[in-house]
C-alpha cells in the first residue's frame, strides 16, 4: 500500500478550521449539557416529588433516544414545530447538550445523593438556608466525588461532535471525509482524524484523573 | 419592388430571431412581487439559501482553506441567482442523507448539490438539469473474480458484491440491472465513489459517475473500470440527468431558474468541460 500524506498536507487549513469548529461544538454542547444536567439534578434531588417525575421523564427520554435520531430531529423536524429555521452548528449544539444534560443531571444526582443526609440536616440546624447548604457544604464534596463520571462525560461529548457530521455541521470527521472523497485517501485522512480525535481526549482524560487524584480525600465525608 | 421584398424578409427574419430572445428574456426576469412567494421571501431575508455537498465535476468544494467554497455549474448558477435577485448567497452544508429533504424543511431555497434525476426524486422535487451522467462499474484489477469479466453483462454473477451509497440512484437500478449480484449499501463518505469498499475488499466491484473515472484511476493506481478504459466516458448505464432541484411548491420560482440556466447554458457546460480538462 502506497502512502501519501500530501493531500493532508494541501488541504491543512481547510481541515484546521474543522478542527476549530469541533471545539466550539464541543465546547458549546459541554457547557449547554453541563449546565441543564446540573440544574435537572440539583432540581431533581431537592426540588421535590412533582419536579423529580417531570424531570426524570426527561432524563428517561433522552436516555431512551439515540443521540443521532435527537441530531436528525431536532435539524429536521425540530424546524417545521417552531416555524423557525436553525442551521446545523446550532441543531448539532443544542442536540448534543440536551442529550448530554441528561446524563449529566444522573451523575450530579448520584454524587448529591452520596453526600450523607445529615450534612444538609446540620446546616440547615446552623441557620442556613436550603440553597446556600447546597451551595457551599453538599455541592463541592458532591463535585468531586462526580469528578471521573464528568470527565468521562466530557470526553464523551468531544467525541460525540463527530456524529454531528450526519447534519452536515462543518466539524473534523465531515470535512475529512471530503478530504478522503475529494483524494480518494481514505487510510491516510481517517488515520489522520483518528489521531486527532485521541490528541483532543487523551489528555483530557488524564488531566481529569490527575487532578482527582489530588482533590479525592476533600470529598471524602 | 425587389429592394422592398428584401426588406420585408430581412424584417422576419429579424423577427423570428429577437422574438425568441425577447420571450426568453422575459422568462429570465425576475418576476414581480405577488408571483413567487420563495422569491418574495428570499429578497425579504437578503439571503439566497443553498444547500450544498460537494461532487466533481458538477459542484467540487474547495478544500484548499481559501477562495471560493466551490466551483463548477452548480455554483455559477447560484452565484448567478444571487447576483439576479440582488440578495447575498449562503451554503447550507448537508448530507447525501440530507440533500433532498432539506428542501421541505425550508431550511433551504434549492439544493445546489448535484442531483441525479430518477423518478422517486421527481415526485418530490422539481429539477433544473444542466448535465447528464451515466454509471461505470470498477474494481481492483488483481483481483481473481473479475479476471474473465469483459463487459458490463459479465458483471451479473453470484459470487460478487457490488457497493454503493445508500440513498443514490444506483440502490434501485441495481437490483434490476445485476439480479444475480450480492448488494452491499454504505453511508455516503463524501467521495464520488465508496472506494473504501474495494480497498478494504469488502466489494469486489463499486458504482462511479462515468466522468468522475478519469480522476479516480489517475489517483488510485491499480484500478480497472467496466466499460473498460475510454469506454468507461461513452457509457450508458443508468444514464439519466443532473441537476439542481428545488421544493415543488412555487412553480414560478422553478420557472425562473430554468428560464436563467437556458440563458447561461453555455457558460455553464464551459465550466464543467473546463473541470473535466483539468482533471486530466
Amino acid at each position: 500500500m502506497d502512502i501519501n500524506f500530501q493531500p493532508i498536507i494541501d488541504s491543512w487549513p481547510f481541515l484546521a478550521k474543522a478542527l476549530r469548529t469541533t471545539l466550539l461544538v464541543s465546547v458549546l454542547s459541554t457547557g449547554l449539557g453541563f449546565a441543564i444536567g446540573v440544574t435537572v439534578g440539583i432540581l431533581r434531588t431537592y426540588g421535590g416529588r412533582i419536579l423529580d417525575i417531570l424531570l426524570g421523564f426527561y432524563v428517561d427520554t433522552m436516555r431512551a433516544i439515540p443521540l443521532l435520531v435527537v441530531l436528525v430531529w431536532a435539524f429536521f423536524a425540530f424546524p417545521l414545530v417552531v416555524g423557525y429555521s436553525i442551521d446545523a452548528l446550532t441543531a448539532g449544539v443544542v442536540g448534543l447538550g440536551i442529550h448530554l444534560g441528561a446524563y449529566v443531571a444522573e451523575t450530579v444526582r448520584a454524587g448529591l445523593t452520596s453526600v450523607r443526609r445529615n450534612q444538609m440536616q446540620a446546616a440547615l440546624a446552623l441557620g442556613m438556608g436550603r440553597f446556600q447548604a447546597i451551595r457551599t457544604i453538599i455541592l463541592p464534596q458532591a463535585l468531586i466525588r462526580m469528578l471521573p463520571a464528568l470527565g468521562s462525560l466530557l470526553i464523551i461529548a468531544i467525541k460525540d461532535s463527530a456524529i454531528a457530521s450526519v447534519i452536515a455541521v462543518p466539524e473534523l470527521l465531515r470535512q475529512t471525509q471530503i478530504v478522503a472523497g475529494k483524494t480518494f485517501r481514505p487510510f491516510e485522512l481517517y488515520t489522520a482524524a483518528m489521531l486527532v480525535y485521541f490528541a483532543l481526549c487523551y489528555p483530557v482524560a488524564r488531566g481529569i484523573d490527575r487532578v482527582y487524584r489530588r482533590i479525592a480525600h476533600l470529598g471524602s465525608s | 419592388m425587389i429592394v422592398a421584398k428584401l426588406f420585408r424578409n430581412a424584417a422576419l427574419v429579424a423577427a423570428l430571431i429577437v422574438f425568441p430572445l425577447t420571450l426568453a428574456q422575459a422568462g429570465s426576469e425576475v418576476p414581480a412581487p405577488g408571483q413567487s412567494p420563495k422569491i418574495d421571501a428570499i429578497k425579504e431575508r437578503g439571503v439566497l439559501k443553498v444547500a450544498a455537498i460537494g461532487e466533481f465535476p458538477w459542484l467540487p468544494e474547495n478544500t484548499s482553506g481559501s477562495g471560493p467554497q466551490f466551483s463548477g455549474p452548480g455554483w455559477i448558477l447560484a452565484e448567478e441567482y444571487a447576483k439576479r435577485l440582488g440578495v447575498k448567497l449562503e451554503v447550507v452544508p448537508v448530507s447525501h442523507e440530507t440533500k433532498v429533504p432539506i428542501l421541505a424543511t425550508g431550511e433551504a431555497d434549492i439544493s445546489i448539490a448535484p442531483l441525479a434525476v430518477t423518478p422517486k426524486r421527481e415526485e418530490v422535487v422539481n429539477f433544473v438539469v444542466y448535465s447528464r451522467s451515466s454509471l461505470c462499474m470498477f474494481g481492483l484489477a488483481d483481483n481473481p473474480k473479475l479476471k474473465d469479466v469483459k463487459t458490463v453483462d459479465d458483471l451479473n454473477r453470484e459470487d460478487l458484491t457490488m457497493a454503493y451509497f445508500t440513498g443514490t440512484p444506483p440502490e434501485t437500478w441495481a437490483p434490476q440491472r445485476f439480479p444475480k449480484i450480492k448488494l452491499r449499501g454504505v453511508a455516503g463518505s463524501g467521495a464520488n465513489a465508496p472506494i473504501e469498499e474495494i480497498l478494504s475488499k469488502r466489494a469486489d466491484i463499486a458504482t462511479i459517475d462515468n466522468v468522475a473515472w478519469p480522476a479516480l484511476n489517475k489517483q488510485v493506481p491499480g484500478l480497472v473500470s467496466f466499460p473498460p478504459g475510454d469506454e468507461c466516458l461513452k457509457s450508458n448505464e443508468m444514464s439519466t440527468g443532473v441537476g439542481l432541484a428545488v421544493d415543488k411548491t412555487d412553480p414560478v420560482f422553478h420557472q425562473w431558474l430554468q428560464a436563467v440556466y437556458d440563458e447561461m447554458k453555455d457558460a455553464v457546460t464551459a465550466e464543467e468541460l473546463k473541470l473535466l480538462k483539468s482533471s486530466e
